[in-house]
């Protein structure tokens, strides 16, 4: 039976499989028809609508992302304050529209103020403002042309003869005299936000005393500031003074460190800060990046004095800070600590010896036979010659160059940093920042097997600025 | 023009190309249009359509295979689709009382390609997809459940009714033509 069935299907197979009909020429001319221009192009769309949408996406993408770098659009909104205890009037305006500069978007910004009220009569005499009464305000919107005064003041200075309040409003929020655009973000209210998203007015006034006046004023929230920012670049320069500490380990005579101390003298230190610094809530700022500091040293022993010794260090320092200001000036602190991440040594130490062999360094002369010259230091540097004087006996010190006799790590060595200064905001994009700083190592920065401890102190002055990006 | 550069031109929207190319495959894929279609109009519609995708997705043939394969298993799936619109049932007509009497292959072969189709065309609707697939295509029952979703029993089934029906058919032409 299945036999059989198998020659059924082969005969059908056969005579099926390959036999031709031509069709009726209707048929071609109907694919020629529908294969027109317009199926070609919906055809090739639809077989590339991946490409196509990654392409369309990717547009989007950089569109919004040069929207939002380009910072000129800011959100704005009027909050209320509260600085008279007895004013317990309070209004919200939400939602109000703005237009700044050529930007033709308009954001929905959250807008909330409040009354004030304020002994301010002599910086507002010729505002007309409802006092001493005890109306009922109700439902009332910003006042045209006072936001079209702002967004003008915005990018200007606000010396506005024909609107006095706005001067009050923007010297109240941040002290300024100026007002560049970014005298409009309160400091204290980057972080808040208000999701409210409608017009809205109320208040509850309350009788005003005499002499008083009410007042609104207004100044912009942003909900939450973009890393832009938040983020900028500190570059500083600190020269600074350093000071070791050494302590004897158990084979080592404090003799030896002693006539250490007499023969190394620190001439030049300084670092080379380039951080990030990041603003936290709060005030708050966080900073890294690297640290580069040079230490030079002249070395006297033997009756010769000689500029020698250049150590280098490459840092990453973690540092916690906290920022503040009232006007352009402000201040801040900032502490934390810094991992040094290589570290260069050139010139030579005094060998560590014992009691008996202890080398005897040069006293310092009262009148020194040489004196660093600044063209020496530059000449040393430039050249960067750490040699040994042919007078010199090689064998009683030890070349930091050479691994095994060099005692001081390599890497690895932590420093605590402390510093606290003024700063001067000199525009939206930069602030400069004068802080006195003290760092030290916290453990020290010879090897295990070097039989002494050594910390280095440094003390000095970071003369700074901080750029936006 | 061999086959590659006429496939190459098609792609870009040669008409003379696209006009030989359906010149070289019309007339064999408007008979398997034939054999899963109904009738000649739904069968001119199977091979329109199918040949308007060939064109449309001709950049997605690779070379790797054989490209009349290509072309009919196009034409194929089409038909399957118009099948699967035509809301085609899988029949269970009552062929129970048929006779399981296999028809002498030699008999079968005395008959024409036409005689055949006219056969295979007058096969309940389900009975002719899986007897297409199955017998003539060479598809696999696992395969064809696939394609049709279904299972590969109902597959197995519908063959064999469509068989048992196609004996009756061409013992009944047999017993005609004697008488």
């Amino acid at each position: 039976m299945s036999d059989q069935f198998n020659e059924f299907d082969q005969v059908f197979r056969d005579k099926l499989r390959e036999h031709a009909v031509s069709p009726p020429n209707s048929v071609w001319e109907e694919v020629s028809a529908k294969r027109n221009y317009g199926h070609i192009v919906a055809n090739r769309i639809t077989k590339y609508w991946r490409t196509l949408g990654t392409l369309l996406l990717l547009l989007l993408a950089g569109g919004s992302s040069a929207l939002l770098i380009g910072g000129d659009e800011e959100k704005v909104a009027i909050e209320s304050t509260k600085e008279d205890a007895n004013t317990q009037n309070e209004l919200s305006i939400i939602n109000q529209q703005y237009n700044f500069k050529e930007i033709t978007s308009t954001e929905n910004n959250n807008l909330s103020t409040s009354i004030n009220t304020r002994k301010e009569n002599q910086l507002i005499t010729d505002v007309n403002y409802e006092s001493n009464t005890s109306n009922q305000i109700e439902n009332r919107v910003p006042d045209a042309e006072l936001m079209a005064s702002m967004e003008a003041a915005a990018f200007s200075r606000p010396d506005l003869q024909d609107n006095p309040l706005l001067n009050i409003y923007i010297s109240h929020l941040d002290g300024w005299e100026s007002a560049k655009p970014v005298s409009f973000v309160r400091y204290e209210e980057m972080d808040k936000s208000d999701s409210k998203g409608f017009f809205k007015l109320k208040k509850e006034a309350k009788p005003l005393r005499a002499g008083e006046v009410e007042y609104e004023y207004a100044f912009p929230t942003v909900d939450k500031k973009p890393f832009k920012e938040r983020a900028s670049l500190y570059i500083a320069f600190t020269p600074q003074s350093i000071g070791k500490s050494m302590t004897p380990e158990y084979n080592v005579s404090t003799e030896y460190l002693r006539q250490r101390a007499k023969s190394e003298t620190p001439r030049m230190a300084y670092t080379l800060t380039a951080n990030l610094h990041y603003e936290l809530k709060n005030h708050k700022f966080i900073e890294t990046g690297i640290n580069y500091t040079q230490i030079y040293e002249e070395m006297h022993f033997e009756g010769e004095k000689r500029f020698s010794n250049q150590y280098d260090f490459l840092e990453v320092p973690l540092l916690l800070g906290y920022e503040a200001r009232n006007s352009k000036w402000g201040w801040q602190i900032k502490a934390g600590l810094g991992l040094q991440v290589f570290n260069n040594y050139k010139g030579y130490i005094l060998k560590v010896v014992d009691d008996e062999t202890a080398p005897v360094a040069s006293p310092q002369p009262d009148e020194p036979l040489y004196r660093m010259r600044k063209s020496d230091a530059i000449v040393n540097i430039v050249t960067n010659n750490h040699e040994l004087s042919k007078n010199q006996e090689r064998h009683t010190v030890a070349n930091l160059e050479n691994k095994d006799e060099n005692p001081f790590k390599t890497a690895g060595v932590i420093n605590v940093h402390l510093a606290a200064g003024v700063t001067y905001y000199h525009s939206i994009r930069t602030t400069f920042v004068l802080t006195p700083h003290y760092s030290r190592s916290v453990n020290s920065i010879t090897k295990g097997d070097a039989g002494f401890q050594e910390r280095i102190g440094y003390m000095g002055v970071s003369f700074g600025g901080r750029f936006n990006f | 023009m061999d086959e590659k550069k006429l496939i190459q031109a098609c792609i870009k929207e040669d008409k003379s190309a696209q006009k030989a190319l359906y010149d070289l495959f019309s007339a064999k894929m408007y008979f398997v249009c034939l054999r899963y279609a109904r009738h000649e109009a739904e069968a001119q519609d199977i091979l329109q359509d199918a040949f308007i995708k060939v064109f449309d997705k001709l950049d997605s043939f690779r070379f790797n295979g054989s490209f009349e394969g290509w072309v009919r298993r196009i034409m194929v799936n089409t038909a399957l689709n118009y099948c699967r619109k035509s809301t085609y049932k899988y029949e269970n007509i009552g062929i129970e009382d048929y006779q399981d009497k296999v028809v002498n292959s030699k008999a079968i072969s005395r008959l024409s390609e036409q005689e055949l189709l006219g056969i295979i065309q007058q096969l309940p609707d389900g009975y002719r997809m899986v007897f297409n697939l199955y017998i003539i295509e060479g598809y696999s029952h696992k395969e064809i459940a696939e394609m049709l979703s279904i299972s590969e029993n109902t597959s197995r089934s519908q063959l064999a009714k469509a068989r048992k029906w196609m004996q009756n058919v061409l013992e009944k032409l047999k017993t005609s033509n004697n008488v």
